[in-house]
C-alpha cells in the first residue's frame, strides 16, 4: 500500500511539541514528505526524526516540487487562511491546526475554497477526540439530566507555551490573545455540547493594538446564561460547570477520561470512561492528535470523514470569538 | 491617577524610559503605568513568558535583553533618559547583571537609573527600627539577601553617571502579586495559611501602585539623585491584620487559619534541619565559622531562642481541622514566613515622604477593593 504523504508547513512550538511525536507514531500510514519554514534551525528536531522528508523555506515551492497528498498547516495564525487556500486549491486535502482562520470572514473564504475543490479540510480541536467529552456530548444529547439551565467554563494560567517568536503577542500575526488561543478550545466544546452560543456581553484587557492576557465573556444558550473567563497571567480553576434541571455535570479541562455528574444534585459520581491506557497518561494530546490524523487520511482516501472538526464545524468558535471581538469592552481586574 | 500636586510624580511624555525585568510583577505593572500615561517605554524582558503575555495587551514592541550581555544592553538602552531596573534572579543576573546595566546606561549616556532593591538587606531581626542608615545585615542562609547587598555596594561604589536612585520595599502586594497576595489567598482558600507568633509581626507592605509612584519620583526628582529609600504604605499594619482582611475577602473565617509558635517552627523547618545537619558535618573549625556567622545574630534574638538551641528532631507536620470531612491538609511552617511574622519594628520612610513628596494615595480599603475583583475573576471569591 503507498503510504499517505503529508507535508508540513510551520515548525515552530506547536511541530515540535505535538506534530513531531504524533507523526512518529503513525509513520507507519503516513509519511512525511517535506516541511516548510522561514527559519532552518526550529525544524532540525523534525528533520532528524523524518531524514527523507524534504526542507524548503517557501511552501508554495515545496508544495509544488512535492504535491503531497496533503498538508499540516501549523502556521501563525494569520496565514492560516492563505496557505489553507492555496493547498486546497492545488488539490491538496488540509489538516488546519487551529484556530480554522483570525476571523468570521477568513472562515467565509476557507469555505468557499473547500467548497470548489472538494478537498478535505479539518481543524485540530483534538479535546473532542477525548473520551470523557465524547461521553458527556452523549449525556448532554440525551437530555439525561434534563435541559441546560446555566453553565461556566474558566481556563487559565501563566502563559508557557514554548514560543519561539513573539508571534502570539501581535495581533496582526495571531488574531487575537487567550481567547484566540485557548477560547478557541473552549467555546468549541461548549458549542458543541449545548448548541449554538449567544455573546451577551465580551470583555477584555488589550490596548488597541494588543492582544489580551485575560478576558470574560457572559453568554447563553437558548434560555440557559453562562460565563467564560480565560487567562494567561495567572491559574484559573480550569473546569467546565454545566447545571441541568436535575442534575450538573462537571468536567477538568484536559482530564481525558474522567468527569463528575449528579442526576439528582445531592450525589455526585467520579465517572471514568472505560478507554485505552493512553488516554489517561501524559501522552493523550499526541495520542489524540494521532488519531485525528489517522482518521483524515483514512477520510481523504474516501472513508468517512466521522469525528473530523471540517470546516463548518470548525468556524464555529471562530465566529463566536470574531463576534465576541466586535463587541469588546474594557477589562479591568488587576488594573490601578 | 498619581496625586498632582506633585510635579515630579508623573511619566514624562518627553522622556523615553527602559524596563528592565519588564516580564515581572513589579516590571510589568510599572509599563502599564508608564504606557497608560502615553509614556515612551521600552519593556526588555529575558525570555517570552508569562510576563510577555502581560505585556502584549499593549502592542508594544517587546525586547529579549539578557542583562548578562553588556554590549546587548548597550545597544538596547540607546536614545533612553531613565533605566528602571527590575530584574531578580540568581546571583550572576542580580549582581554581575546589575554591574552590567550600570555599565551599559553610562555607555549609553542615560540620565537616571532606578534600582529597585529589597529590605531584605537589612535582615529580619534588627536591633532598632529600620530607616535608611541603618546597618546592612543579610542572613547568611539567604540568597537572595546576600545577592541584593552586594547588587547595593555596586551602586555604592559608582561614580560617572549615570544618577542612581535605590528604592527598599520591603513586602509588594497587590492584584498580580504571587508570593504576597496570590499565594496567601490560595493558602487560606484551600486551608493550609497559617501565622507564626499569630502574626503581630509589622508587615512593612507596599501597594504596588505606590511602588509605581515611588519609582516615578526616583525617575525625575531633583533631590532622589545618588539617594537610597525605604518606602512602605504606612498603615501600620501586621500580619495578622492582613490575613484577617484577606480571610473576609474570601468569605474565610479567621480563627480558622492554624497557628504555630516558634516552638512549632523550630522542630520543623528544613532551614533549621538542613543548619543542623551541616554542623554536625562539618568540621569544628567550620561550625565555629558559622557561630561567627550572622546567622548566630538572628538566632540569638529570634524569639524561642532556647528552643532553637535545642532543636528537636522533626516531628510530623501540624495539621488543622477544616470542618469539610475530609482529611485535613499537613502545613509545615516556613522558616523565613516566621521571620517575617515576627518582624519587629516598621520601617522609617520618612526620608521618601519628606525629600521627596511621597504619598500613599490609596486608602486601605481601595486596596481590598482591587485584591477583591482580583480574587473574584481567578475564582477564589464568588
Amino acid at each position: 500500500m503507498t503510504p499517505f504523504r503529508v507535508a508540513v508547513l510551520g515548525s515552530g512550538a506547536v511541530t515540535n511539541v505535538l506534530y513531531r511525536s504524533a507523526l512518529q507514531e503513525i509513520r507507519e500510514e503516513i509519511e512525511l514528505v517535506g516541511l516548510a519554514d522561514l527559519n532552518q534551525p526550529s525544524a532540525e528536531q523534525l528533520l532528524h526524526d523524518f531524514p527523507s522528508a524534504k526542507f524548503f523555506t517557501d511552501y508554495h515551492a515545496m508544495l509544488e516540487q512535492l504535491h503531497p497528498d496533503a498538508v499540516i498547516v501549523a502556521l501563525p495564525h494569520f496565514l492560516h487562511r492563505p496557505a489553507s487556500i492555496d493547498a486546497l486549491r492545488m488539490g491538496i486535502h488540509v489538516f488546519c491546526e487551529k484556530p480554522m482562520a483570525i476571523s468570521a470572514a477568513e472562515c467565509n473564504e476557507i469555505e468557499a475554497a473547500v467548497r470548489e475543490t472538494g478537498a478535505i479540510f479539518c481543524v485540530n480541536l483534538l479535546r473532542r477526540w477525548f473520551p470523557s467529552v465524547q461521553e458527556i456530548k452523549r449525556m448532554v444529547d440525551a437530555r439525561a439530566l434534563g435541559a441546560l439551565t446555566s453553565f461556566e467554563a474558566t481556563e487559565g494560567a501563566p502563559y508557557g507555551w514554548p514560543a519561539m517568536s513573539f508571534s502570539f503577542f501581535d495581533r496582526k500575526i495571531s488574531g487575537g490573545g487567550v481567547l484566540m488561543d485557548s477560547g478557541v478550545h473552549t467555546l468549541d466544546l461548549l458549542q458543541w455540547w449545548l448548541g449554538p452560543i449567544e455573546v451577551v456581553e465580551y470583555l477584555d484587557d488589550a490596548a488597541p493594538n494588543g492582544v489580551e492576557c485575560d478576558c470574560v465573556a457572559e453568554l447563553r444558550v437558548g434560555g440557559a446564561q453562562g460565563s467564560l473567563r480565560m487567562s494567561r497571567s495567572v491559574e484559573l480553576p480550569n473546569m467546565y460547570q454545566l447545571q441541568f434541571e436535575r442534575g450538573w455535570i462537571e468536567w477538568d479541562h484536559d482530564d481525558a477520561t474522567q468527569f463528575r455528574f449528579s442526576s439528582d444534585g445531592k450525589t455526585t459520581v467520579e465517572a471514568t470512561v472505560r478507554c485505552g491506557a493512553r488516554w489517561a497518561s501524559g501522552s493523550r494530546f499526541t495520542f489524540a492528535l494521532a488519531q485525528q490524523l489517522r482518521s483524515f487520511a483514512r477520510a481523504c482516501c474516501g472513508e468517512s470523514p466521522a469525528g473530523l472538526v471540517l470546516a463548518g464545524e470548525a468556524r464555529k468558535s471562530v465566529d463566536i470569538i470574531t463576534n465576541c471581538y466586535s463587541r469588546r469592552k474594557e477589562l479591568v481586574i488587576a488594573g490601578e | 491617577m498619581i496625586p498632582s500636586n506633585n510635579p515630579y510624580s508623573g511619566a514624562r511624555c518627553d522622556a523615553k524610559y527602559a524596563v528592565l525585568g519588564a516580564g515581572g510583577f513589579v516590571g510589568a505593572a510599572l509599563v502599564e503605568r508608564l504606557f497608560r500615561a502615553g509614556a515612551q517605554v521600552v519593556p526588555m524582558i529575558r525570555r517570552i513568558g508569562t510576563g510577555g503575555a502581560l505585556l502584549a495587551r499593549f502592542g508594544l514592541p517587546q525586547r529579549l535583553a539578557n542583562v548578562l550581555d553588556q554590549e546587548s544592553l548597550r545597544a538596547a538602552f540607546a536614545g533612553i533618559d531613565v533605566v528602571f531596573h527590575c530584574v531578580t534572579g540568581d546571583r550572576a543576573a542580580i549582581v554581575q547583571g546589575l554591574e552590567n546595566s550600570l555599565a551599559a546606561a553610562q555607555a549609553a549616556g542615560v540620565r537616571r537609573f532606578v534600582y529597585l532593591s529589597s529590605a531584605v538587606v537589612y535582615g529580619f531581626r534588627p536591633k532598632t527600627t529600620v530607616d535608611e542608615v541603618s546597618r546592612f545585615d543579610p542572613p547568611s542562609w539567604s540568597d537572595y539577601a546576600k545577592n541584593k547587598t552586594s547588587a547595593e555596594k555596586i551602586i555604592g561604589k559608582w561614580r560617572g553617571g549615570p544618577e542612581t536612585v535605590i528604592l527598599r520595599p520591603s513586602i509588594i502586594y497587590g492584584p498580580r502579586s504571587k508570593d504576597w497576595s496570590e499565594t496567601p489567598a490560595r493558602q487560606i482558600a484551600s486551608g493550609t495559611a497559617y501565622l507564626v507568633d499569630q502574626g503581630r509581626g509589622y508587615m512593612n507592605e507596599i501597594h504596588i501602585a505606590h511602588l509605581l509612584d515611588a519609582m516615578l519620583l526616583a525617575a525625575h526628582h531633583p533631590s532622589a539623585a545618588n539617594q537610597s529609600y525605604v518606602l512602605q504604605d504606612g498603615f501600620g499594619r501586621t500580619w495578622q491584620d492582613y490575613y484577617r482582611s484577606l480571610c473576609e475577602l474570601l468569605g474565610v473565617e479567621f480563627s480558622t487559619l492554624a497557628a504555630f509558635s516558634w516552638h512549632d517552627v523550630a522542630r520543623t523547618s528544613s532551614k533549621l534541619l538542613h543548619y543542623r545537619q551541616w554542623a554536625q558535618d562539618a568540621p569544628a573549625v567550620l561550625r565555629s565559622a558559622v557561630w561567627h556567622d550572622p546567622l548566630k545574630a538572628w538566632l540569638k534574638q529570634a524569639p524561642g531562642f532556647e528552643s532553637l538551641r535545642r532543636i528537636a528532631s522533626a516531628r510530623p507536620a501540624k495539621t488543622v481541622t477544616n470542618g469539610s470531612g475530609r482529611q485535613p491538609p499537613a502545613i509545615t511552617p516556613d522558616l523565613g514566613v516566621a521571620l517575617l511574622h515576627t518582624y519587629p519594628y516598621p520601617l522609617v520612610d520618612k526620608k521618601i515622604r519628606t525629600e521627596l513628596g511621597f504619598t500613599p494615595r490609596l486608602s486601605l480599603a481601595q486596596t481590598l477593593e482591587g485584591l477583591g475583583r482580583w480574587y473574584r475573576f481567578m475564582g477564589l471569591v464568588r
